[in-house]
């Protein structure tokens, strides 16, 4: 084998606020390659990070997409990214028809009262405040508490231990609890019963999950537990995406000057193009079950942990012309999609769910908040390591006052 | 409408559901004599030659669709 080049991206030392530079030095000298940073095989061109997601039978997600271990995770624990189809597609067809496009575009009235509402509290805060925990995180809180039906006075409690890392039970796969971990999974088990007795009449996921049925058996308590886990989890992506794409338009005064004048028409489009700059996941994990070939001609072997980019897929500069910019004068029409939710059969279930947050909050911040920017000298910073990308905080001014709601006529 | 959503042939019946549909491209990136991408959704091409298409590509983006919205049945013929 010949000598390779140590990959430049080294997201564990001090990240880089753009990590694209080092990640497209990296995909010019060889897109598939070993890091020993990451101890992985290091995928940064969009055909093969798209290849990664389309071979789910050659690149499991058993071993976790977080980060692979040595064996697959006992089986009862594997939901969404730490499982592979069969299992995987029985627990998402359980799931798909809630957050599809249709379902959530009824959601839309709810977003819309959600975001005027923390508006409003913003604007009782004076003319500054930190969007991503003042605005961003809440947002999103709000949703998924929504979504699943989460009791009012469980809020906290809920979101707090599911973000926990040992909340899904991976870092304790013995069993023996601690004390926290055990109340976790007697609250989780308690819901399940509670939702049973209660009938299947309420509409919210929750309830769905407890009474769906497969060759009528209903699903494992444990299960469903692990399944509001992993939607709680996913949806943690938003608050972070919201955050980036105000730092994106912001970074980009042209951009904002443009976004602006049509904030109407141009909404949408930010959202995409601004999830391709800078979404929320910035690199998942796979481990090689069978050998498969990638292109760029790699032939990734039985055992192989790989780390693959969506970041780096989405600055390919073979795919997005000037890729490092903002720009939202992109023929969308012409281009691939970009990979900011993923590929495949793990393609994020929450996408429309995201999206629909991320624009209803980006056109009511700009709209309502008169020369809304980030605070001048302030310098935000990133969360470390190879998987996300998310400011751990955003300092915003704006000029009063705040004007009035956008949700009623 | 930017198309149909079913079609059936002497031995073929495919069909995207809109209820599910997302608009991830993945079909028509799969068998794009197939399907295609308007309004973000996917349709299937009015002029498509549903017999003559590749069987396999077809179950492959039965498969990969994220959200479950295409069937691709095979009706053993009379
Ligand atoms: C803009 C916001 C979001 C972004 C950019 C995002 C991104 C992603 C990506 C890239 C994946 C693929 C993971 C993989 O292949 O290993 C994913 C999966 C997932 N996301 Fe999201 N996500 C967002 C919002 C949400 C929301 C709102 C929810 C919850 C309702 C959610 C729940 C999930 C779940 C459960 C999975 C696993 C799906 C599976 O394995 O089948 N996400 N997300
Ligand atoms: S793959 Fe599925 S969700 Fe994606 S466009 Fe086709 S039918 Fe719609």
């Amino acid at each position: 084998m010949s000598e390779q080049p140590v990959p430049a991206f080294k997201p564990y030392e001090g990240k880089a606020a753009h990590p694209w530079e080092q990640l497209a030095a990296d995909r010019a000298r060889c897109p598939i390659v070993h890091s020993p940073e990451l101890d992985s095989v290091q995928v940064t061109s969009y055909e093969a990070v798209k290849e990664i997601g389309r071979n789910h039978e050659a690149f499991s997600c058993t071993y976790s997409a977080a980060w692979p271990l040595e064996e697959p995770v006992p089986e009862e624990l594997q939901v969404f990214t730490l499982a592979d189809p069969p299992r995987h597609t029985r627990q998402r067809r359980l799931i798909v028809r809630a957050l599809s496009a249709s379902r959530i575009n009824r959601m839309r009235p709810f977003t819309e009262r959600t975001v005027n509402d923390l508006i409003d509290g913003l604007a009782a805060r004076g003319g500054s405040f930190d969007l991503v925990t003042d605005f961003a995180s809440p947002v999103s809180e709000t949703h998924i508490s929504e979504l699943l039906g989460i009791p009012e006075a469980d809020r906290e409690y809920v979101l707090r231990t599911a973000l926990l890392p040992e909340s899904t039970g991976l870092a304790n796969t013995e069993g023996l609890a601690s004390p926290e971990l055990e109340a976790w999974s007697d609250y989780l088990r308690e819901t399940v019963r509670t939702r049973r007795a209660a009938g299947p009449g309420a509409d919210d996921l929750t309830t769905t999950l407890c009474f769906a049925e497969e060759n009528g058996d209903r699903f494992a308590e444990r299960e469903i537990g692990l399944l509001i886990l992993g939607l709680i989890a996913g949806n943690a992506s938003t608050g972070a995406a919201i955050g980036n794409l105000v730092r994106a338009l912001e970074q980009h005064p042209d951009q904002k000057t443009a976004y602006l004048g049509d904030i109407d028409g141009l909404t949408e489009t930010l959202v995409e193009e601004g999830l391709r700059y800078d979404g929320p996941i910035l690199g998942l994990y796979r481990r090689t079950l069978k050998e498969a070939e990638l292109p760029g001609g790699h032939v990734s072997r039985p055992g192989e942990r790989i780390y693959f980019s969506l970041g780096a897929a989405n600055h390919d500069p073979e795919i997005f012309d000037r890729p490092d910019e903002l720009r939202l004068d992109r023929d969308r029409k012409e281009l691939p999609a970009s990979m900011a939710f993923g590929y495949g059969v793990h393609h994020c279930i929450g996408m429309n769910l995201g999206r629909l947050q991320a624009e209803v909050a980006l056109s009511t911040l700009y709209r309502r908040l008169p020369g809304l920017r980030l605070r001048p000298g302030f310098t935000p910073e990133q969360v470390p390591g190879p998987m996300f990308r998310s400011w751990t905080s955003l300092e915003m001014v704006h000029d009063g006052p705040v004007l009035p709601r956008t949700d009623r006529a | 409408m930017s198309g149909p959503v079913e079609r059936t042939t002497a031995t073929r019946r495919v069909s995207v559901d809109h209820a599910l549909c997302s608009g991830t491209g993945h079909c028509a990136e799969t068998v794009p004599a197939v399907f295609r991408l308007a309004d973000r959704r996917a349709w299937l091409r009015p002029d498509a030659d549903l017999d003559a298409a590749d069987a396999q590509a077809l179950v492959r983006a039965e498969t990969i669709c994220p959200w479950m919205a295409v069937t691709f049945e095979r009706q053993e013929s009379t």
